[in-house]
């Protein structure tokens, strides 16, 4: 019986990421095919001592905190509000979900256009308003090109977390909110209460989940950016990307793909920690 | 007389089977299946499937397997089939991919194949010396060529009282200058920073060191007899004298294009394909468009010359087909006169063929007269080095991104030039 299953993980998931972890110790370029050969740590050294690998990690950890924090945030809140009562509640579900319905490369071609500063409606609306005196080249400027995509990345994703936080809402009996409120609790105390602990589950899981999405994300970065400009948008999944596509280095890019591998389990692992000492199962 | 008729009988009966020899033969060749990928926008498709259709009714022993893959994905499809051992017969190939592919091993010398074709006697000459660039061995066939030329807003050079087109890089600058006002959102110049930026600081390098990429020697001698001043130059267009657009360095073809006909910059470079959007744009016909817009050779350097680079597109056959004499059939269809004139009427590609430059729909368009000079001129025109293996990870790595830190001053002019000097130098070892 567990064979059907067995033979799926074999197939489809170790054996991929065995080849994977083989090659990330071989000089495997496909336009030097005289040169493939065993080099053993030569890979990983390579990534430990390259200044641009150290810069991506680390712009790679502001986009996935910084686009999980909002849309976790923006989310919870939209959840909160459609869980209430009010006219044409169901129309603004459904809406609600649009973002996350469209194509993440339709996406980022819409915000790329609306960010561009002689055409873009963005800046058209920033002078009319008087905000600012001159238009600004969001994706042009280095330190304003990775929280322009971050911003389109909460865009996105918050419809993520307000359907799943929604559906986890419903489940919170309506009781607890009764007897709290006969107790005296004021909703800031029902929410913190009854609310969030109820709930946790389903944000831990919305979180993990993701986390481990938007890490490896590529979409909105290439379309918008291309990892620029001079790698002001580069996260570690996009340099990977370039290293095995277009550099056509699968030696590297074994290498750095196991590197995100190590790094997210390691995300996982803790994320198990914390849900364990919370004392709730999962 | 009765000896006459026999005769006349027996060549008339002569002629005939001649004519219906080859259909009998083709009726009786084994069926073969030849696969065809290319990454032509989806409005191309349909054509394409035309032209393959009216393939098949003259070969009926040939079945095309035709594939239509998204440009974004191509390389990286070939990439793959390449790894799997899964690459078509022949594919729509992009120049940039020559060395690389060559380099591995996968594309056929077509060379034995085109020496006996009648039919490449109408093909330009720059399809075989591009077509030979790896090692000059003829492993592609280009099938359309795609060359820059300026486009400028003559109504706003009117407009202005300025002298237009210009013609040298001094009047460029002047123009670029005075049809610069932020206040009113215009530009004089809409730079190509994002992908692709290394074709125009090239063509300036170029025209500043008089066309020399390599030395002699084969070392790089781009940065040498004033190419390092052309860099300069072209980078301080935005860094100093501030008349490109401020997302010159996020733009790729699709934000000069859109820059220029949304009334936000009055000059930029591109190729032909540009052509069509902007007669669309400026009142969908030619006679409407030539008020609003030009085409004019690049602006000559500081040599008297202008430089225009040149880009191409064709075809290659696979080493790993199983069917290389079937395939040169249908690339040899492809590059026929009426089918090479069908795809560039449509696309707007300067076609493959002398033949088709005389056609009326060519020479009719006043806007694709200056593409065809430039590349007919020698000294005129430039071919990237699409042989080096490493090509095309180059422009899309630090070719790119070494411009990007100069138009940002996050480094000097020189800083860059020696940057990008760096990277091709030791892309050559």
């Amino acid at each position: 019986m567990l064979a059907p299953a067995l033979g799926f993980i074999l197939t489809f998931i170790l054996y991929p990421l065995g080849l994977n972890f083989s090659t990330s110790f071989q000089h495997r370029v496909f336009t030097e095919p005289m040169a493939n050969q065993f080099v053993g740590l030569a890979n990983y050294v390579k990534i430990a001592t390259d200044p641009t690998f150290w810069l991506v990690l680390r712009q790679s950890a502001l986009w996935v905190t910084g686009s999980l924090a909002f849309q976790f945030l923006l989310g919870l809140a939209l959840a909160l509000l459609l869980n209430e009562r009010f006219p044409a509640r169901g129309l603004y579900r459904s809406l609600i979900l649009s973002p996350w319905a469209i194509s993440g490369v339709i996406i980022a071609i819409m915000w790329k256009w609306m960010y561009n500063p002689q055409v873009g409606v963005l800046n058209e609306i920033l002078v009319r308003l008087g905000l600012v005196s001159h238009r600004l080249a969001f994706l042009a400027d280095p330190s304003t090109a990775l929280p322009a995509v971050i911003f389109t990345n909460i865009w996105r994703g918050t419809p993520f977390f307000a359907v799943i936080l929604l559906a986890a809402l419903q489940t919170v009996p309506k009781e607890l909110y009764e007897t709290a409120a006969m107790d005296g609790a004021g909703p800031w105390q029902r929410f913190l209460h009854v609310t969030l602990p109820s709930i946790v589950p389903m944000i831990f899981a919305a979180l993990l989940l993701r986390t481990i999405w938007i890490f490896n994300d590529v979409d909105l970065i290439f379309v918008m950016t291309d990892g620029g400009p001079v790698r002001a948008s580069e996260t570690l999944a996009t340099f990977l990307y370039k290293k095995a596509s277009r550099d056509l280095d699968f030696g590297m890019g074994s290498a750095l793909a196991m590197v995100m591998f190590a790094i997210l389990m390691t995300i996982t692992a803790l994320y198990y920690r914390a849900f364990r000492r919370s004392g709730r199962m999962f | 007389m009765r000896m006459v008729s026999r005769l006349v009988f027996a060549f008339g009966l002569f002629l005939a089977l001649a004519a219906l020899l080859p259909a009998v033969a083709a009726a009786q060749a084994k069926p073969v299946t030849t696969t065809f990928w290319d990454a032509e926008p989806a409005d191309l498709v349909k054509l394409r499937m035309e032209i393959l259709k009216g393939f098949e009714a003259k070969y009926p022993h040939i079945k095309i397997n035709y594939l239509n893959i998204p440009y974004a994905e191509a390389r990286q499809k070939l990439v793959t089939a390449a790894a799997t051992k899964t690459l078509p017969d022949t594919m729509f190939f992009q120049a940039t991919w020559l060395g690389e592919f060559a380099a591995m091993g996968e594309l056929l010398d077509l060379g034995p194949y085109a020496e006996k074709w009648p039919g490449g006697k109408n093909l330009l000459p720059q399809v075989f010396s591009v077509g030979k660039a790896y090692k000059n061995t003829l492993y592609y066939l280009p099938s359309e060529f795609q060359i820059d030329a300026l486009f400028y807003r003559a109504d706003w050079f009117k407009e202005a009282g300025i002298k237009g087109p210009p013609t040298t890089w001094a009047e460029f600058l002047d123009a670029a200058k005075k049809l610069t006002d932020p206040a009113k959102n215009r530009y004089g110049f809409s730079m190509r920073g994002a992908g692709g930026n290394e074709r125009y600081y090239i063509m300036w390098m170029l025209m500043a060191n008089g066309n020399v990429f390599f030395e002699k020697d084969g070392s790089l001698g781009l940065l040498n007899h004033g190419g390092m001043d052309g860099l300069k130059w072209y980078l301080e267009l935005c860094t100093v004298h501030q008349v490109c657009t401020p997302n010159s360095v996020n733009n790729s073809f699709l934000e000069n294009t859109a820059e220029f006909s949304s009334g936000t910059a009055a000059m930029y470079i591109h190729n032909q394909y540009s052509v069509a959007r902007q007669i669309k744009a400026f009142g969908g016909t030619v006679e409407a468009a030539r008020e609003k817009f030009g085409t004019a050779a690049i602006p000559r350097g500081p040599k008297g010359r202008y430089i225009a680079a040149n880009f191409t597109n064709g075809y290659v056959i696979f080493k790993q087909s199983a069917h290389p004499e079937e395939t040169w059939e249908l690339v040899k269809w492809m590059l026929s006169p009426e089918n090479d004139s069908k795809f560039s009427q449509t696309t707007g590609a300067l076609p493959a063929n002398k033949s088709v430059y005389d056609e009326a729909w060519f020479k009719g368009n006043p806007f694709l007269a200056v593409f065809k000079q430039q590349l007919d001129d020698p000294a005129g025109s430039f071919n990237f080095p699409i042989q080096m293996a490493k090509w095309n990870s180059l422009i899309a790595g630090p070719l790119k991104e070494e411009f990007q830190k100069g138009l940002l001053k996050q480094q000097s002019a020189e800083a860059t030039g020696q940057a990008i000097g760096k990277a091709i130098s030791d892309a050559l070892k």
